[in-house]
């Protein structure tokens, strides 16, 4: 799985050359045996000899989590279906290994990437040239569910990136700390801000961690590009840590370091999945809205294999392959005719509200907004 | 013997060109390739990104506010806005003073006490080491937070006292945590050569025993607390992980902006910040190097007899004991809360994060990570760098001691795989190994096992380097000068006198270049992408979730495997017929 070749410069040992890098199969024709992808010109579905091989980009833990991840499912799934061969390939920096790669000049050498935030493709779009792209796009008549796609999830306006699951930034909290101090949950921002909810507050850091960084847009998107800055200082003022990831911060929560952490609403799935006292996993949306956390899949430009990209992101979209996707990565379907045990929505909850900025409000926005608010935060 | 000469002969130039040469593919290329953007903006070379660095408070705090208003120094005294370099600076000070009040104390007890399980205990403090930062605080959560151990303990003597975590003074300790063995194992190793005439003399002439350590033992220890203190401070300076972990973004130092300009894709500003960070350390290894050279400790040693630690209260042992308990709480409760951490769940007392990682060892897809897979690799590369790492380090360590043009910049440099920022070092490698370098119309790639353990041994042989170099220059001229009118050659003195007399100083080098290796996790991580070459500590990385426990018993896994192999280690360096 290595993906590369080693071999020293110089002095003629030679390394193991795991020949797992994903040469094109050169010569390939387009054989589209039922007929689906039909990507203009130059696409070559299957390669005339063997099985062709479609590498995936992801993010680590949707093929490697503690629990359970999509990743291996989808792997056998998809091959039991398809006369091809899936590669996971999931680098520990996420999207931004292709975007470094990109950057450097050096191919890509995968076919597509599952799992792209908005905020990750306004970054890659912005660090490529003008008129150029990381990611293009797939027909979407290839795609026989894409009519189902959730609208509020559309989050590309070139239609690169298809959108493949969703969730939303809430806040968690702890009932029992609350009862303590004798408060309710907090409904507003404001109140996180405020006496009684001092001390309270774990948030991911945005500099790291995507969850903390949509937090930080939905601020935004609440008290407005010349007031998120104000409001966060009231918020550090009144105790709230801004922890290393995710990860970090949903672990000091967990030991009660305080009583709301930033995380997903869809966490009372997980805390019923292993028996978890409830109390301890109360989900609670801001101002009666909840921000869109999305992830989409898209084919990286160069890929010699769009067709069998599109036919996997086709199959990704089916409602079914959506509902244990959904499951299995704790989070919810992008496509609405996806259909979920009946008391999964039991535990899934969902804001009157759907905070999404959109791509276009992201664009060249991004990197200031977060670089203000990172030297407010660690100013001294 | 004409051709065994030519061989000793040749020896020092090949190893002196392969070690310049390994570090300049390995290291020098890769970081430089990265640093270089500090000077360059499309292409163009230019200072303005290191100018407006300089010019902005936000890193340089009144210095940078001096530079446009000079009156700002008198108006706002004392009180000064520090920047970001000024309050990295700060907590670096900090954290040092914080390891040596640690590392001292354990150093004495270490070189002048005698209890079961001393030697043991020896081994041990590299352990903290190695620890991810993800564990470290984890245990210090258990321990110093709203449900810790210590914090309970206070709360119950009635002190109002809430958790220590999100505060300056966790982070210190949890750098001490880290550094203060460091200090101990390299101090104690230094104390245990002092001989005991010595002190015996000066006591003999009226100087009380506090005189006398004051003005015997101490000068004597002073290059080994210096160079413990030296790696402290650029350690703590360069921290990133562990800030963010038990602190916050408002206590953030200059690393945590290193990695946020370049996950912004500013590499100007971060190669700045990076540069700027090398450049301190390295002036400060500078100034230490100086001071080095000028200590000359006595050689062949004959050490006091220890103390036994189990007795009737002296003063001594009361230091001692006390000093015991310290360290209980500050070193072994965390490791235990993360023992402990690794048998419960929700419901008590449970093997399920254990019966986890049999479950992924047993049916582990090839694109996810085996838990057996990664300690033999952490072994493998471990045992690799060791080879790579120790004659380095200890080439360098010799040449430190020689005397000609240059050498303490020589010296310096040496030091730079510690003062390089760490995310920039990762940058360096993906670019020049992970995605590879273009030349004579080929992309050479070099991933996996080799560049792994190159990358290790570089981090590690400054270890086997600061830890010899005192050692070798303590060695009394006047036996090396009576060997070589005896017709001995240089390498042969080398050999059969220096070596075998500083045995003591590499063990202590290569039990921290091999817990270097064992610990190491950014770069590894980066050269591992996507490969079967990942370690202990990316396994860790990997079985982090909402539930912690399959990281903690893999955390777990680690601890056991390195403190064997630090045992091992240091049985076999005894055995070794040096002496040590």
């Amino acid at each position: 799985m290595a993906g590369c070749s080693a071999e020293p410069t110089d002095d003629g040992s030679t390394e193991t050359e795991s020949g797992s890098t994903d040469t094109p199969a050169s010569g390939g024709t387009a054989t589209e045996a039922d007929g689906t992808a039909t990507a203009d010109g130059t696409v070559t579905g299957t390669a005339s000899g063997g099985t062709p091989l479609l590498r995936v980009g992801t993010y680590p833990s949707f093929v490697d989590a503690p629990s359970s991840s999509p990743g291996p499912w989808l792997k056998e799934r998809f091959e039991s279906e398809f006369d091809a061969e899936l590669q996971w390939f999931a680098p520990e920096s996420s999207m931004d290994y292709f975007l470094q790669r990109r950057q450097q000049g050096v191919s890509i050498d995968t076919d597509l990437f599952l799992g792209l935030a908005p905020e990750n493709l306004v970054k890659a779009d912005r660090s490529v040239g003008d008129g150029e792209s990381l990611f293009t796009s797939v027909d979407t008549a290839d795609l026989s569910n894409a009519s189902h796609v959730v609208d509020d999830y559309r989050f590309d306006p070139q239609e690169r990136a298809i959108p493949v699951g969703a969730s939303y930034i809430s806040l968690v909290y702890n009932q029992n700390a609350f009862d303590d101090r004798g408060v309710d949950a907090p409904a507003t921002f404001d109140d996180l801000a405020s006496a009684p909810y001092e001390n309270g507050l774990l948030v991911p850091n945005p500099q790291n961690s995507e969850t903390g960084l949509e937090f930080l847009f939905w601020t935004i998107d609440q008290f407005g590009e010349d007031g998120y800055l104000d409001y966060w200082s009231d918020l550090m003022g009144n105790g709230t840590r801004i922890l290393q990831d995710w990860g970090t911060a949903y672990d000091a929560y967990s030991n009660d370091e305080a009583p709301m952490v930033v995380s997903f609403s869809t966490d009372q799935v997980y805390a019923d999945r292993y028996d978890q006292d409830m109390a301890r996993h109360q989900v609670g949306f801001l101002n009666d809205s909840g921000y869109a956390y999305l992830e989409g899949a898209a084919p990286f430009t160069g890929t010699d294999k769009l067709g069998l990209a599109t036919e996997f992101i086709d199959f990704v979209l089916r409602p079914e392959i959506q509902a244990e996707i959904a499951q299995r990565n704790v989070a919810l379907p992008a496509v609405d005719n996806a259909e979920l045990p009946s008391d999964y929505y039991d535990l899934v909850y969902e804001p009157e509200e759907i905070v999404n900025p959109g791509y276009d409000e992201l664009m060249g926005n991004v990197e200031p907004w977060l670089s203000e608010w990172s030297k407010q935060i660690a100013s001294k | 013997m004409r051709p065994a000469r030519a061989v000793e002969r040749l020896s020092a130039p090949v190893l002196a060109v392969t070690t310049v040469a390994l570090l300049a593919l390995l290291f020098f290329y890769p970081v430089g390739v990265v640093l270089v953007e500090a000077v360059r903006v499309d292409g163009a070379y230019t200072l303005a990104t290191v100018v407006e660095v300089l010019r902005d408070p936000f890193y340089f705090g009144v210095f940078a506010q001096a530079l446009d208003d000079p009156g700002v120094v008198v108006r706002s005294f004392p009180d000064y806005r520090l920047g970001l370099f000024g309050f990295t600076a700060y907590q670096a000070l900090l954290s040092t003073v914080a390891a040596i009040a640690l590392g001292l104390p354990g150093a004495y007890v270490l070189a002048r006490f005698e209890f079961p399980g001393r030697k043991t205990i020896r081994s041990l403090t590299a352990l903290p080491f190695v620890m991810p930062t993800i564990l470290v605080a984890i245990g210090f959560v258990a321990t110093f937070g709203a449900n810790g151990v210590v914090t309970g303990a206070l709360q119950s003597l009635g002190l109002q006292v809430e958790s220590f975590t999100g505060t300056l003074g966790i982070i210190v300790l949890a750098h001490a945590f880290y550094d203060a063995p460091l200090i101990a194992r390299i101090t104690a190793a230094s104390w245990e050569g002092i001989d005991a005439e010595m002190t015996e003399t000066a006591r003999s002439l009226g100087a009380s025993p506090l005189r006398a350590f004051r003005d015997v033992v101490i000068p004597q220890l002073l290059p080994a607390i210096l160079t413990g203190a030296l790696l402290t401070f650029i350690f703590s300076f360069m921290s990133f992980a562990i800030v963010l972990a038990l602190g916050g973004l408002s206590l953030a130092t200059v690393e945590v902006w290193v990695y946020h300009r370049i996950s912004q894709l500013d590499y100007g500003t971060a190669s700045t910040l990076a540069t700027m960070e090398m450049l301190f350390s390295l002036a400060l290894t500078y100034a230490y190097l100086r001071y080095e050279a000028q200590q000359r400790a006595a050689g062949t040693a004959r050490p006091p007899d220890r103390i036994d630690l189990l007795g009737t209260a002296t003063k001594r042992r009361l230091f001692a004991w006390g000093y015991a308990l310290v360290a209980l709480v500050v070193f072994v409760v965390p490791i235990v809360s993360l023992v402990f951490a690794s048998v419960t769940g929700p419901e008590g007392f449970t093997l399920r994060n254990y019966r986890f990682l049999l479950e992924r060892q047993a049916s582990a897809y090839a694109f996810q990570v085996k838990p057996l897979t990664a300690v033999t690799n952490s072994l493998l590369f471990g045992a690799g760098t060791l080879l790579l790492a120790v004659p380095m380090g200890v080439f360098l360590a010799i040449i430190s001691t020689r005397q000609f043009r240059g050498r303490k910049l020589i010296d310096t440099l040496s030091m730079a795989p510690f003062a390089v920022s760490g995310v920039v070092v990762g940058l360096g490698l993906l670019r020049g190994f992970v995605f590879g370098t273009e030349a004579f119309g080929y992309r050479f790639t070099v991933t996996g096992a080799l560049a792994i353990v190159a990358a290790h041994a570089v981090g590690a042989y400054p270890f086997v380097t600061r830890n010899v170099a005192p050692a070798l220059s303590g060695i009394d001229d006047a036996i090396v000068e009576s060997a070589r009118s005896l017709g001995a050659s240089r390498a042969r003195v080398m050999f059969d006198i220096e070596l075998p007399l500083v045995v003591p100083a590499v063990l202590a080098g290569t039990a921290f270049a091999f817990a270097i290796s064992i610990g190491e996790f950014d770069s590894t991580v980066i050269l591992a992408t996507g490969g079967s070459s990942y370690t202990m500590p990316v396994a860790i990385e990997r079985f982090i979730g909402r539930r912690l426990g399959p990281a903690t018993a893999m955390g777990v896994v680690l601890l056991v495997v390195t403190s064997v192999s630090f045992v091992i280690i240091d049985r076999l360096g005894e055995g070794s017929g040096f002496g040590g």
